[in-house]
């Protein structure tokens, strides 16, 4: 870490300054008549076939973030906080295989743009799908925060910052500015083009990485035992408890179970991973993909072994502040055993992995607001055009929450809202899919749920972690009751949820309270392109109240 | 509207489409998904260092080998979905033209 790596900089430039070309022609691929519409610039036209949405969904699942992060957390503390990332992306896609086709076709029979939509939808209840709308958004932010931290990581091990604010950001703001300024002119077009740079890139430096790295340090099982013998010493922190789980034990159990669960629930109520499913041309899209985007699961447990081959290495992921930092150990260990110029390739794979996803959330985020609270509070009467333009302004502000997030913020804080937003996301889920499957629920008993859920999860975030040695909203586990072990704060605060919208369903509809108005019909969740007898799009400008 | 409980969308109390209803398939689709979503978060079924394969101990390659048998599970449900729509689409262009496309 002394110095800028220059040969791994300029590789890392040219990188960016090719996908930032193609970022800009985008808005030119399969040519549409017209980009003024939500449809055009926030949903790609919903023209995307199988394989440019499995470049799509994966440049979107698997963010340069988890690159990052799921290996840091392998190399910090072991298992239950890095490689439940595996089973969670394994029981990630029989979930969404269930409800995928039946939201496709609702969303694409009305011009449905954003989940919240699909729920004002079924039950003609604005403040429902306003509260699904506004968790949408608010738990998008950090994330898409937390993409600029894994850009931070790539430039901080190149060498680039040091004291000053303006060297250590100014990458940062020039990343962010281009990026911002393609979104804003090709909407989602842009980063479905540019993921396949990000996969391809991404794909061989894994590849390399995976071979090359546990050859040169003896093997696997000299890397595993490594690893185990790390997280049995004594932990720097606390002498008493070991560093951390080389193999889950009974007490870690649920712990690692519920945290694969409850993430894989939580996924595509993300508006980002909607979004991408939504912009795919037919029924069927999205759940083939469910087949295939298992390819990027093993390419995430592999990575996340890496975190081992770091331990191995004796990776010292040393910030140029001069403290320790778990985030930065495998743009290191790629700096410490690749050549320069290849060090730059997987620089730029993990940067540009950060751009896609960003653009998209940023997108989503957007769209929710247009349509769910704009257009449904503010101006009823906003045409296609009109839409577009919100979306498009909308786009730039959450980059540039975002952004002041990272500057401003402690970086722990970015993590831990993404945290909390990811227990969030998943309360909107019984809103979001129950319907799809009956009309049994009752609305007001949905919402309450919902606001049960992000109550309980929320307070018990902040206050009651009993894992934690750090700060508040820092740990997504703790204790269950009734179970007595520590589970997946989302998950728990979901069981919550549930219970308190099926209660609340029995009373209202004993009650006979009315469950708002449905504009769907069965026939709705089963439409696809191309099948006799069914008709095109629902008049696409219908208001959606 | 005071009262309404059911779908406004649909008649009151009859499913509106075939599609609806569960069929023998649809359980099987079920049952195959549910087992690749239930199976791989049975941790203490794999917790374990011995047998390891390649230098991987059980626990990391046993999920490992859980991606591919999900996509599998995946797979079987589509061909089987697939298989179901087809003779749906099959049984309705042979009542030619009574499709609830024409309801609308």
């Amino acid at each position: 870490m002394t110095g800028v790596n220059v040969v791994a900089l300029i590789v890392l430039i040219v990188l960016f300054a090719i996908v930032t070309v193609m970022g800009f022609l985008a808005a030119r691929w399969r040519r549409p008549d017209n980009l003024a519409s939500l449809h055009e610039w926030g949903l790609g036209g919903k023209s995307f076939g199988t394989v440019t949405t499995w470049f799509l969904l994966g440049g979107d699942l698997y963010t340069a973030y988890t690159f990052i992060a799921v290996p840091a957390a392998m190399w910090a503390t072991g298992a239950v906080s890095g490689f439940f990332a595996v089973p969670y992306t394994i029981v990630l896609y029989p979930i969404i295989f269930f409800f995928l086709g039946r939201m496709w076709s609702v969303a694409h029979r009305h011009g449905y743009v954003t989940t919240a939509d699909i729920v004002q939808g079924r039950y003609g209840t604005r403040s429902l799908s306003l509260a699904v709308a506004i968790t949408g958004i608010l738990a998008t932010m950090p994330y898409i925060a937390l993409q600029l931290v894994g850009i931070q990581a790539v430039l901080e091990v190149t060498g680039l910052g040091g004291s000053s604010v303006l060297a250590r950001d100014l990458p940062l703001l020039i990343a962010f500015a281009v990026l911002a300024a393609y979104t804003y002119s090709s909407g989602l077009r842009a980063p479905a083009m540019i993921a396949f740079v990000k996969d391809g890139l991404i794909y061989l430096v894994i590849a390399v990485a995976i071979i090359y790295l546990p050859l040169k340090f003896g093997g696997w099982h000299g890397i595993f035992d490594a690893a185990q013998a790390k997280m049995a010493a004594p932990s720097a922190a606390n002498p008493k408890v070991p560093t951390g789980i080389f193999i889950p034990g009974d007490a870690t159990y649920w712990a690692y179970a519920s945290l694969a669960l409850g993430s894989a629930l939580a996924l595509f109520m993300y508006p980002h991973c909607v979004t991408a499913t939504l912009s795919s041309k037919d029924r069927s899209t999205g759940r083939r993909n469910a087949v295939i985007l298992p390819a990027y699961s093993l390419l995430l447990g592999l990575l996340a072994l890496l975190g081992y081959v770091a331990i191995k290495a004796g990776t010292k992921p040393i910030g140029l502040d001069g403290k320790a930092n778990p985030q930065l150990v495998i743009p290191q260990l790629f700096e410490d055993h690749f050549p320069s110029w290849f060090t730059g390739v997987a620089f730029g794979a993990i940067a540009i992995g950060a751009l896609v996803p960003a653009a998209i959330m940023s997108i989503a985020a957007a769209n929710l607001f247009t349509r769910n609270v704009y257009k449904a509070y503010l101006r009823p009467e906003a045409n296609d055009a009109q839409e577009a333009k919100v979306s498009k302004i909308v786009s730039l502000i959450t980059k540039f929450g975002a952004l002041l997030f990272v500057l401003l913020l402690d970086r722990q804080n970015a993590l831990n809202f993404q945290l909390l937003g990811g227990v969030w996301i998943l309360q909107t889920l019984p809103s979001i899919v129950f319907g799809l499957f009956t009309r049994w629920f009752h609305r007001w008993a949905l919402l309450a749920g919902w606001a049960a859920g992000m109550i309980y999860g929320t307070v018990v975030a902040y206050g009651f972690c009993t894992l934690c040695t750090t700060r508040s909203f820092a740990n997504p586990l703790a204790i269950v009751p009734l179970l007595g072990r520590a589970g997946y704060i989302g998950l728990t605060a979901f069981v919550v949820n549930v219970l308190v919208a099926v209660v609340l369903t029995l009373v209202l509809r004993a009650a006979k309270v009315s469950n708002g108005t449905d504009l769907t019909v069965q026939s709705d969740y089963f439409a696809d392109i191309g099948q006799p007898g069914v008709l095109r799009t629902v008049e696409e400008s219908q208001p959606i109240r | 509207m005071n009262s309404r409980q059911t779908n406004a969308g649909d008649p009151p109390g009859q499913p509106t489409d075939p599609r609806w209803k569960l069929t023998p398939t649809k359980y099987a689709v079920a049952a195959i998904l549910l087992v690749g979503i239930v199976v791989p978060l049975l941790v203490p079924t794999y917790a374990r260092v011995e047998p390891r394969l390649l230098g991987f101990p059980f626990f990391y390659w046993y999920q490992l080998v859980w991606v591919f048998i999900a996509a599998g599970l995946c797979g079987l449900s589509f061909w089987l979905l697939k298989r179901e729509r087809a003779s749906y689409v099959r049984a309705r262009s042979e009542q030619s033209g009574l499709s609830d496309g024409n309801r609308r």
